[in-house]
């Protein structure tokens, strides 16, 4: 399929329609994510756990409000039937949706992220510690693209809300359950950075997942032509 | 005035108060290396100091960032009213945050280098570096986190235009009705308390949020500046209404210095919050004062002062390497500490000016830093 300069032109239209709905939302996670990252400056113990829990919420929070937001309310509110008189093709919906929900989450994500290797890096604390977080924030990465990307084709609210909740509860377990497997676990508290065999097949997996999801999502929306 | 000042005219005292912020820090980070106190701390702390440089040294700095963030302020302001919210962000970027990106790394690889290139070659060794070579002497040295070094103003000052955003956003008007209900005598006597909470919280005198986390006490107390400076812009008459307190104002800024110093010699922790009041009340008198006396003296149109507004941010990005590598020179040389300080501050400013004329003025750079020089 070929994009027109109107195509693009009506993307924008609709990821700053998006963008101005969501920037209040928005606003109050900037001011979270800032304590969140002063509260891990600080350099206390309590005040680095309860800093590093906070963002993690708060990422959780973002990626399940931005969906929420634009597009499970538009779909209760029915907004459908007006998105359909603009001069929108299904397509041009799909990508301003997904563009704009992966420019509120990746923004605040690639933050926590790369904040998080940073201290790990350049603190006392154990380098081993890396290859674990990063496979964490693999983990909050996937939930969130596989959240989106059923929220995109679902119809259904309660599956829709179904699919996020359960993907949340996973995290816990996640964070325990690669913990426990021997290469990666042992390494935390020591200074070796092991990208083992273990590590690497997770991380691949998450990206498979990742981009199966938006895939299957990318093939559905394409071959619709029309809204209904 | 706001109004003319949006569309276009200039406030010469804010450049050039800004342009003083900035150059006085150059002189400041020259005068560390000959003061008593930063002694065992200062990378380029030299054999010979003197207990008057930490005297004239601190006096500066317990105004001169808060006065640029009040500047600062203002200016975001300005732009906002000039260019919108989405115009001062891009605004901001474009000046602050690529400057950032782009110089950090360079002064960073750089002063790494001259330390360990002082390390090896210097024979008089600060405190400092001669902890470094018995670091780097070690099997496996301890990695040392990189810091913000002297560019630590610039995050914060684009964490706080993101909050302008954030307070705009979310319709945080409390603030507006706050300054607005202010009265002269509230601001001279009680406003300074609310910088007393963050500077508690860190040793008197403060010193340079450097990390690269956010830290609460800075984004707290230069935050409230930068704050003070928003709303001026909206307030500029404060300014004038200073007029019949601010020698008095001044005086008492003065007084309270030396009480400050004086608590601080004493080194009992009994007495800290006492030192932070007189911190806090001395630093906001002062800032105050600069921006009265700037005003008054300061508010002309010059093309001297123009072209020094205008290299100001180069020259404070650059100093601080060239300033050290000049007095990594001077440990291993026997003069008065007012001799070595003449010389490392005359090189700087020359070699910085040099660089400035030569190769930013009118180059990309120099559009990056400044925007696009308009004929004057």
């Amino acid at each position: 399929m070929k994009y027109s300069a109107d195509d693009f032109q009506m993307i924008k239209q609709l990821i700053t329609k998006d963008w101005q709905i969501y920037q209040k939302q928005l606003a109050a996670y900037v001011v979270g994510l800032l304590a969140g990252l002063t509260l891990v400056g600080i350099g206390k113990t309590w005040s680095f756990f309860v800093g590093s829990l906070l963002l993690l919420v708060l990422l959780i929070c973002v990626g399940g409000f931005a969906i929420q937001s634009s597009l499970l309310n538009e779909r209760k509110e029915h907004t459908l039937p007006f998105v359909m008189s603009l001069p929108v093709t299904p397509m041009t919906f799909y990508w301003s949706k997904m563009l704009v929900n992966l420019t509120i989450y990746l923004v605040p994500f690639s933050l926590v992220a790369g904040g998080t290797g940073f201290l790990v890096l350049f603190t006392p604390l154990p380098n081993g510690i890396l290859v674990w977080s990063l496979l964490i924030f693999g983990f909050l990465a996937t939930i969130f693209f596989v959240s989106l990307c059923a929220a995109l084709v679902l119809e259904s609210e309660g599956w829709n809300l179904f699919v996020q909740i359960g993907l949340s509860t996973l995290v816990g377990p996640f964070i325990m359950g690669i913990g426990m497997i021997d290469v990666i676990g042992k390494n935390i508290n020591t200074n070796n950075i092991v990208w083992s065999h273990p590590a690497i097949s997770i991380f691949l997996a998450q990206f498979s997942v990742v981009a199966l999801a938006i895939g299957l999502t990318s093939w559905v929306h394409r071959r619709k032509t029309s809204f209904l | 005035m706001t109004s003319s000042v949006a569309n276009g005219a200039r406030l010469h005292y804010m450049d050039n108060l800004r342009a003083l912020a900035m150059l006085a820090g150059v002189l400041f980070h020259a005068a560390l290396a000959y003061s008593l106190a930063l002694h065992p701390f200062w990378p380029t702390a030299d054999a010979e100091h003197s207990a008057w440089v930490d005297v004239i040294a601190w006096f500066s700095h317990l105004f001169r960032m808060p006065l640029f963030f009040v500047v600062a302020g203002f200016f975001t302001a300005l732009l906002v009213a000039k260019r919108g919210m989405g115009g001062m962000l891009r605004n901001r970027f474009a000046r602050v945050l690529l400057p950032f990106i782009i110089f950090w790394p360079i002064a960073y690889i750089t002063m790494g280098w001259l330390i360990t290139h002082a390390v090896i070659q210097c024979e008089n060794l600060s405190p400092l570096l001669s902890m470094i070579k018995q670091w780097m002497a070690l099997p496996n040295p301890p990695a040392v986190p990189p810091t913000l070094m002297h560019l630590w103003f610039l995050p914060y000052l684009l964490c706080f235009c993101v909050l302008v955003w954030v307070a705009i956003t979310l319709e945080m008007t409390w603030l507006t009705l706050i300054f607005r209900q202010l009265r002269i005598g509230i601001l001279l006597t009680l406003a300074p308390l609310v910088l007393v909470l963050p500077l508690a919280s860190v040793v008197a005198p403060f010193r340079a949020p450097e990390s690269f986390f956010p830290q609460w006490w800075a984004l707290v107390f230069f935050g409230l500046y930068f704050t003070f400076g928003f709303q001026l812009f909206q307030h500029q008459e404060i300014i004038d209404k200073l007029k019949p307190y601010a020698p008095l104002t001044l005086l008492f800024a003065v007084i309270t210095y030396v009480i400050f110093l004086m608590l601080l010699e004493m080194k009992n922790a009994q007495w800290h919050m006492l030192v932070v009041l007189c911190e806090a009340y001395a630093g906001f008198w002062l800032t105050l004062c600069s921006l009265y006396y700037g005003k008054k003296w300061l508010n002309v149109r010059n093309r001297f002062l123009r072209y020094i507004a205008d290299t100001s941010y180069w020259v404070y990005i650059v100093h601080l390497p060239i300033l050290f590598a000049i007095q990594y020179r001077l440990l291993d040389i026997e003069a008065h500490w007012q001799v070595k300080f003449a010389i490392s501050v005359t090189s700087t400013l020359l070699i910085a000016f040099a660089s400035y004329h030569l190769l930013v003025r009118n180059t990309i750079i120099g559009t990056l830093l400044n925007g696009q020089r308009r004929k004057t």
